[in-house]
């Protein structure tokens, strides 16, 4: 089963991603903080990661760093998913080494097409 | 009396003509006594002369007639002697009438007494007649007679001779008189031209002087030295002229007095009134000169006009964008296409403020390009309350769309039924939920784009591109629903176009909003006709979407590109479309605008720039 790690401040997003990818036969883990949701990510070694920019602690932007950076890891791709729409955040979090970015709010059946994409 | 040039005219006409009226009278002096000398001349000598000489000639005749008288014997030669005899006394007579010279009488005595000696004398040799050839008539003759003749003619001759001399004399001291009266009328006449050109120059310098020194002065007043007096005296004309020159030069110098006292007056309170304008202004001439900088932009700019004036604009302010546009209005202040305005920004020590230049040419009312002067408007505040806008736009439309994306993701989960099965109503509200969802999240993207294409923060791609590309992509999107209703959607596009720069995706969008907004609009019982057309104009591609709908009425037309606007009826959308389409129209540099008339249709034009040559974007 493909596993899914969310890494999102908002409990609301957390839910209802998690909850409609569950209903798709997705494993998922959530954290709501960055320090958590690298911890879990090199322990449970997901298939894919949905990182949100805006976080408490560290930023999408660090934790993608970060994660890329980890030697066990680095091959995961990283989705992006973030309310920020600026060009310039876009090519940022690219730079970060995310593999795709999606715009909230987005149309869940396109948010599985993308993971699909890249598992 | 006065003084006056005319009395001075005839003065010296006048003196000029006594000169030579005396030297005339001298002249004729002269020729009087000369005229005199040569009668005394005539009447001394010249009769006495003529006497003498007739005497000489009847005495000679007398004797011829003797000498006859001795050889002829002819009675005829006596009276010939007496008729002489008369001759000789009557000339004898007006010769003792006119004794004139000293011894003269004596002369005249002599001859008398050897006359009437010859007369006896002869009397006596006729007495002795008539013997011809008598010698004692011989011996009478050549004894007697003829000394006496030769005593009487000898006296005569002497009274020729002394009246002779004295002719000589006087004609002597006639020439000397001539000669006299020559020197002295020549000297009289050199006196007079002497005297007549001094006083001709003494009079016309008097006269002329003054005239000179007014010219002069009259000169100084027309260069503008109005202070200007004359100093003449007298009486006369001139001085007259002078006086009154002296009042009008006076009442000139109080004129131009109170006009600059007026101009003073006038130049301050324009320059209060430039000073006190809330806006700066800063003034160059056609060098980029500075010559004005009220107070509110030596405020701005942190300089002072007296350090400024007169200096290169570049020194005083160092602001390459003022500069630019000062530059380019001076270079070409006639241009109609010239950048009028810009936005500047002034850094200080204590802040950052913004300000909106506006430059005109500065021209004289004949056209004549004086220079350039820039009105300087602060606008940090307009700048700040836009920033914050949008700021606030997009703060609220990032705050909307993550509560947004739960929702979609919900309405998600429940219509594709993954936590449980929906009822037919329950479905029909959820389907409801998504509806409005999207609709609020279409507002918020909308916002979003608006916010950042009126802050200027909207990147815009432009490339070249074949628009009528972009028309027949935009018009195969609406294919379907135009079908839907029966409508007609066609395109009326040249066979060649050239190509746009443009942001494809912006203008892809602009076109997708007009069509869908004409969509929106269309009849519905099938006669619906939306025609999108291009075709190229001034330099520019035109195109329009033109449609045969509800039209728009004047009121709505007015304000149809503003925020928030929508037709009568609803039809969904926030109302924001128009006012995108326009921002991004702008920012291609490009024009949109509408015509429309109720219940006949719409049209809408907007224009995107045409690429000339190949690659020149």
């Amino acid at each position: 089963m493909m596993k899914v790690l969310i890494i999102d401040d908002e409990k609301n997003i957390l839910n209802s991603v998690s909850m409609y990818l569950e209903g798709h036969g997705y494993e998922v883990e959530i954290s709501d903080n960055g320090f958590d949701g690298i911890k879990m990510a090199k322990e449970n070694q997901p298939n894919v990661i949905l990182l949100d920019l805006v976080l408490p602690d560290i930023d999408g932007y660090m934790v993608c760093k970060t994660l890329k950076e980890a030697t066990n890891i680095n091959k995961i791709p990283i989705i992006i998913m973030s309310a920020k729409c600026q060009k310039e955040d876009i090519d940022k979090a690219m730079d970060m080494g995310a593999i795709e970015y999606i715009t909230k709010p987005f149309e869940p059946q396109k948010l599985i097409e993308i993971i699909k994409k890249h598992i | 009396m006065k003084k006056s040039i005319r009395f001075r005219l005839i003065l010296f006409f006048a003196i000029i003509l006594c000169i030579f009226g005396m030297s005339n009278i001298w002249a004729i002096f002269n020729f009087n006594t000369l005229s005199r000398s040569i009668d005394s001349i005539m009447e001394s000598n010249y009769r006495s002369i003529e006497s003498a000489q007739n005497m000489m000639v009847a005495i000679e005749r007398q004797d011829s007639a003797i000498l006859g008288y001795m050889f002829s014997e002819n009675e005829e030669t006596i009276s010939s002697f007496y008729d002489n005899q008369k001759i000789f006394l009557n000339w004898l007579t007006r010769a003792e009438d006119n004794i004139t010279e000293n011894g003269e009488t004596d002369v005249i005595e002599a001859i008398n007494r050897s006359y009437d000696q010859y007369i006896n004398l002869y009397a006596n040799f006729i007495a002795l007649g008539p013997q011809k050839n008598s010698n004692e008539m011989n011996d009478y003759y050549y004894n007697q007679l003829f000394t006496a003749f030769e005593s009487t003619k000898e006296s005569c001759r002497e009274l020729l001779n002394l009246n002779q001399t004295s002719m000589l004399e006087r004609k002597n001291s006639a020439q000397k008189i001539a000669q006299k009266a020559t020197i002295s009328t020549a000297i009289v006449s050199t006196i007079a031209l002497l005297l007549g050109i001094l006083i001709v120059t003494i009079l016309s310098n008097r006269i002329v002087n003054p005239i000179k020194k007014l010219i002069d002065k009259i000169k100084e007043i027309s260069d503008g030295h109005y202070n200007q007096q004359i100093e003449i005296e007298g009486q006369d004309e001139i001085s007259q002229l002078a006086l009154e020159f002296n009042t009008m030069a006076k009442r000139l110098v109080d004129y131009d007095k109170l006009n600059i006292s007026r101009l003073l007056e006038e130049k301050n309170k324009s320059e209060a009134i430039v000073s006190s304008i809330g806006d700066g202004i800063i003034v160059v001439d056609q060098d980029n000169r500075i010559t004005l900088v009220n107070q509110k932009a030596e405020m701005i700019f942190g300089i002072h006009e007296k350090d400024v004036l007169k200096r290169h604009l570049l020194e005083a302010v160092n602001n390459e964008t003022l500069f630019s546009l000062f530059k380019k209005m001076n270079d070409a202040p006639y241009e109609r296409q010239r950048k009028k305005n810009a936005e500047i920004a002034v850094e200080t020590q204590k802040d950052l403020s913004y300000y909106n230049v506006n430059v005109r040419p500065v021209q004289t009312s004949e056209n004549r390009h004086l220079g350039v002067v820039a009105l300087i408007q602060d606008i940090t505040k307009i700048k700040e309350v836009d920033r914050l806008k949008s700021d606030f736009i997009s703060t609220v439309s990032h705050e909307f769309r993550t509560p947004l994306t739960s929702i979609t993701m919900g309405v998600g989960l429940l219509l594709e039924q993954i936590p449980g099965t929906l009822t037919a109503k329950q479905k029909e509200l959820v389907e409801a939920i998504k509806e409005d969802s999207e609709r609020l999240n279409k507002l918020v993207g909308e916002l979003l784009d608006l916010s950042k294409l009126e802050s200027g923060k909207m990147q815009m791609d432009f490339q070249s591109h074949q628009l009528k590309e972009t028309i027949n992509y935009s018009m195969e999107v609406f294919k379907i629903q135009f079908e839907e209703i029966n409508a007609d959607l066609v395109s009326n596009l040249p066979k060649k176009m050239k190509l746009s720069k443009m942001d494809l995706n912006k203008i892809a969008w602009v076109l997708t909003n007009l069509i869908g907004n004409a969509l929106r609009y269309l009849p519905k019982d099938g006669t619906g006709k939306v025609e999108v057309g291009a075709k190229e104009l001034y330099g520019k591609t035109l195109v329009w979407v033109k449609d045969n709908g509800a039209g728009i009425n004047d009121s709505i037309k007015a304000h149809i590109f503003d925020k928030f606007i929508q037709g009568k009826e609803k039809a969904g959308g926030a109302g924001l479309g128009l006012a995108i389409c326009q921002e991004i129209i702008k920012a291609h540099g490009g024009d949109i605008w509408v015509e429309s008339e109720v219940d006949k249709g719409t049209t809408f034009y907007f224009t995107v720039p045409m690429i000339q040559k190949e690659g020149d974007i």
